[in-house]
């Protein structure tokens, strides 16, 4: 996912419509978006809905004359928009009519380990990882993470402070890291070896 | 903030945690949607936090509480005696099987549905007020989450806000404290499902001066009436 650099050069291609680069310029940030998105306990079809308007109107900016000046401030402009549609999205919330008996239920969402940022994959590194952390460490992200305890309270059971969970999740996640980007550059690569196939064929 | 800052102040962590909010959460995501590093960062980091979650959920052994077994003699070693240690067996066996047909699966099916991703309603009381207008309806089915948003008009007086649901009779159901920064942007409310029953609320929010940790006081900045019901 990283073989593309917010440059110069990238954002002409982007410009021009490139597919790979707009496969990739898509891809990146629709990953960064969601997690920005779900932090703010947004639903996710109303995710799927920002995040789709975010991409139009930051093509359509890339693409205008007097669009985006600092190509190298891509990033920033397309937090910027996300921000400016997701405060739409709350305003327009504030005037749709109160959920009545007639809407649906939503659908009973059983455990999905193939859904957003989970995999088979990233299951069995998180695995290893906690085998090999020490009892209490396990039982503290349990807590925080499966339980969603509250966090003083966490600090009071297990005779610890905020920063201790900080240090914990660093540590893990550097090991994590390392695991789930050579995974990510793998399928990366294979995806973009696969759309330049379909462009190169098309 | 520059990456030199979001490295220092383990930005990557602090978000995930969700302990960022504020002008700071705001200053993080601008910066991490233009650093290749901390991008990366994030993206691996809320990896790691989702599948932890999906593991833990799935193989609760692997953060079991170690299991400790001190064995004596003495009155210990009286006990388990078969005179003794029989029909407390039975009744032992008579209790596991009923949490293991029937609180168990229950649980599990109620933590498989709090954790699962699933949509989550939400009501505004942007429009309700104090002056006694129809009160806005949050109707969710029973244990179901629910989101509250409001707005809250600043005052440079206050550097935090108090929300405060109260019943009809004026008994507090919960109340949350809300940063004088979060307050200039409309304000959302992740209400844990159960945590109302059904009948008449009001929303009081109240502006404090004081530091945080100030209780029951402050000056009341605004009032939402709304009625809480389960969706039949």
């Amino acid at each position: 996912m990283d073989l593309f650099v917010f440059d110069e050069a990238y954002f002409l291609r982007l410009r021009d419509r490139d597919p790979l680069t707009e496969s990739h310029f898509v891809a990146y940030f629709s990953e960064l978006l969601q997690i920005k998105l779900r932090a703010r306990f947004i639903p996710s079809h109303a995710i799927d809905d920002i995040k789709q308007e975010t991409f139009v109107r930051v093509l359509k900016a890339v693409r205008s004359d007097s669009g985006i000046r600092e190509p190298e401030r891509l990033g920033a402009f397309v937090n910027s928009v996300c921000n400016n549609v997701r405060m739409e999205f709350y305003r327009s919330s504030s005037r749709t009519e109160q959920t009545d008996e007639r809407t649906p239920d939503p659908p009973d969402q059983t455990v999905d380990l193939e859904g957003f940022l989970v995999t088979q994959q990233t299951c069995a590194q998180v695995r290893r990882i906690l085998r090999q952390l020490p009892a209490k460490d396990k039982r503290l992200l349990r807590a925080l993470f499966l339980e969603e305890k509250d966090k003083d309270e966490i600090c009071r059971e297990f005779g610890v402070d905020r920063e201790y969970f900080r240090v914990l999740l660093h540590r893990a996640k550097q090991s994590f890291r390392e695991m789930y980007q050579k995974g990510s550059q793998a399928a990366g690569g294979k995806a973009l070896l696969f759309a330049f196939l379909l462009y190169m064929e098309g | 903030m520059n990456h030199s800052d979001a490295v220092r102040l383990k930005a990557a962590e602090q978000y995930l945690l969700g302990e960022m909010s504020g002008p700071l959460r705001d200053e993080f995501e601008e910066h991490f949607m233009g650093c290749a590093e901390c991008a990366a960062d994030v993206r691996a980091g809320a990896a790691f936090v989702e599948s932890t979650r999906a593991v833990l959920r799935l193989d609760p052994s692997l953060a079991a509480d170690p299991a400790t077994q001190r064995v004596s003699s003495g009155w210990f070693a009286a006990i388990l005696r078969p005179a003794i240690a029989a029909p407390a067996l039975l009744v032992l066996l008579a209790i596991a099987g009923y949490q293991g047909i029937v609180t168990i699966p229950r649980m599990k099916a109620q933590l498989a549905r709090a954790d699962a991703p699933r949509t989550l309603p939400e009501f505004s009381l942007l429009a309700a007020n104090s002056r006694g207008e129809t009160p806005v309806v949050v109707a969710v089915q029973p244990d179901q989450p629910f989101a509250l948003f409001l707005d809250i008009r600043p005052d440079p007086a206050f550097s935090v806000y108090t929300c405060e649901v109260e019943d009809a009779s004026g008994r507090p159901a919960f109340s949350l404290q809300v940063p004088a920064g979060e307050a200039k942007n409309t304000v959302q409310i992740f209400v844990p499902g159960s945590r109302l029953t059904p009948g008449p609320y009001v929303m009081v929010v109240r502006g404090i001066a004081a530091p945080q940790g100030a209780r029951g006081g402050g000056v009341e900045v605004m009032r939402s009436h709304f009625s809480f019901e389960y969706l039949k």
